[in-house]
């Protein structure tokens, strides 16, 4: 996989070293601009806490924060997998009964216009204001675009292949299984990566509203308390989450696709 | 729909076709009413669809007046959003500097989820309507930029060395050339971006607010009064049902103007 990125990273060509400097460049400028704007004390530090503080909670809260990273990464991936297997099946179905695909996904398409956001304060009344209740209110937000996208996927697959496939006397199934799924895995895969951004926004909502633990509670806690730098340290916390989940998503879609095509991730 | 392959169609399956969704949607709806009005299911819990059909029509005056800061709010934000997006995506596409200091910092930041700003946003903003449109353009303007900058640079090679032969300047590439081109990416980003808009301005007033829907629904949860919630979430799904087709039209008229069509 290493010797691909390398490939992939010369092949695009990072040639000139200016494409490396000027962003870091740019965003030490942003930084800098920051400290200035401190130390002139144009905003309170209540509103605008010097860079330098961040970094400093960001270290010395390390234990504590990392504790509530990991509460908002253990519920974000129990909603992610529950909304990957739910919403994949539900796409299976879809695409293999065409009873269910007339029946289901005009609804499909209509449901999705419900701004799920604002279902937030029902989750809590439905499930309480523990785990359950941010882990389901995260698949709610998942599992729209996780269907819409992989059934998209699975029911255009070129006609001319489903045309060879029955002159060939494949089953449904087997269509499906060695025709079908192949060709949509990339559109599932956008599918899942849009499910995954609204699975952290939806833990993350939902520590906002029920307040007990994780990253999305300490940065209203702090935001309340006017502590800005303990909000911009969990922030930062939360794009560890996000990344770690990212990371492991494109590992795995990375893997799949090889499997299952012998083409590698775009 | 284009998406579902067509069989052969007879008038009859036409007509079941289009009645399979509505049959399923009232099953539901009726399974719904019947299980609730036959185990005398808490109304605090999930009330009857008749219960949440009343409470729209009792509530009408309170629900519509809570719409006004909800939608114009979300409606600023998203033409603040897709202006300034738009312009830092052709100043990046104009200028290269711009486009390798600005782009992976853009990109690296779109990363973080952006939600978890909102907090901030009040607490920079003040709880007057200021943060609520602060964050809604925050939100809202990562799609555009990064499905702008996209679509401008994807423009048609042969068509920019065309320019370049006809000694075309670099501004009227920009704008003759690349930028209809890059239509299709603009209303794709738009309509992402105008339900981004809606998320921010609902996130915001439930942290703190005293106006909007958003709000309803949470003093709504306070009192118990789950009809009346789902009867504002109801109202919320008209307002972006009314945006996004608003943008559908405005997206057909752009290009329409523009000759794609």
């Amino acid at each position: 996989m290493l010797g691909f990125l390398k490939e992939k990273v010369r092949e695009h060509g990072i040639a000139n070293s200016r494409q490396i400097i000027l962003p870091i460049a740019f965003f030490t400028l942003v930084v800098l601009l920051w400290q200035y704007t401190v130390d002139q004390k144009f905003f309170p530090a209540v509103i605008l806490p010097p860079p330098g503080d961040v970094v400093d909670i960001f270290l010395a809260n390390r234990k504590f924060m990392w504790g509530h990273a990991v509460s908002t990464l253990y519920e974000c991936f129990l909603a992610f997998i529950c909304a990957c297997a739910i919403g994949l099946s539900v796409s299976c179905i879809i695409t293999l009964s065409y009873f269910a695909r007339r029946a289901i996904y005009p609804n499909l398409i209509i449901f999705q216009l419900i701004p799920t956001i604002a279902l937030a304060p029902l989750f809590i009344l439905w499930f309480g204001i523990g785990t359950e209740a941010r882990v389901a209110y995260g698949i709610c937000l998942a599992l729209f675009p996780i269907v819409v996208s992989s059934s998209t996927g699975l029911l255009n697959t070129g006609d001319t292949y489903l045309k060879l496939c029955s002159s060939l006397t494949a089953g449904r199934w087997q269509t499906f299984k060695s025709v079908r799924l192949p060709f949509a895995l990339p559109l599932i895969f956008t599918g899942l990566r849009i499910g995954l951004t609204l699975t952290i926004i939806g833990v993350v909502v939902g520590e906002f509203v029920t307040a007990q633990s994780g990253i999305g509670y300490l940065i209203s806690f702090a935001a309340s308390g006017l502590e800005t730098a303990i909000s911009l340290a969990a922030i930062v916390y939360l794009l560890v989450v996000g990344l770690i989940l990212f990371t492991a998503l494109v590992c795995i879609e990375f893997v799949v696709l090889r499997i299952f095509s012998g083409v590698a991730a775009p | 729909m284009s998406i579902l392959p067509s069989p052969k169609q007879s008038y009859l399956t036409g007509i079941r076709d289009s009645f399979l969704p509505v049959l399923l949607f009232l099953t539901v709806l009726g399974t719904w009413e019947f299980f609730t009005w036959y185990t005398d299911y808490p109304k605090s819990i999930l009330p009857r669809p008749s219960a949440i059909f009343l409470a729209i029509v009792d509530n009408w005056g309170l629900l519509t007046s809570h719409i006004i800061p909800t939608a114009s709010v979300a409606l600023g934000g998203f033409v603040i959003a897709t202006l300034l997006g738009l312009f830092l995506a052709l100043l990046m596409s104009w200028s290269v500097f711009a486009k390798e200091a600005l782009y992976p910092n853009i990109v690296g930041f779109q990363i973080v989820p952006k939600i978890a700003w909102a907090p901030l946003f009040v607490l920079w903003l003040g709880i007057e309507f200021e943060s609520r449109l602060g964050f809604a353009v925050f939100i809202s303007i990562f799609p555009i930029i990064i499905s702008m900058t996209a679509g401008l640079r994807n423009t048609d090679p042969s068509l920019v060395k065309l320019c370049d032969s006809l000694t075309a300047t670099k501004l009227q590439t920009l704008f003759l050339v690349r930028f209809p081109y890059s239509l299709p990416y603009l209303i794709s980003a738009m309509k992402m971006s105008v339900t981004l808009a809606m998320i921010g301005v609902i996130v915001g007033e439930f942290i703190t607010s005293r106006e909007g829907l958003g709000f309803l629904i949470l003093v709504a949860f306070g009192k118990l009064q789950t009809d009346l919630m789902l009867a504002s979430v109801l109202f919320l799904c008209f307002v972006g049902l009314f945006f996004y087709s608003f943008i559908a039209f405005a997206s057909y008229r752009l290009e329409v103007w523009f000759g794609n069509k």
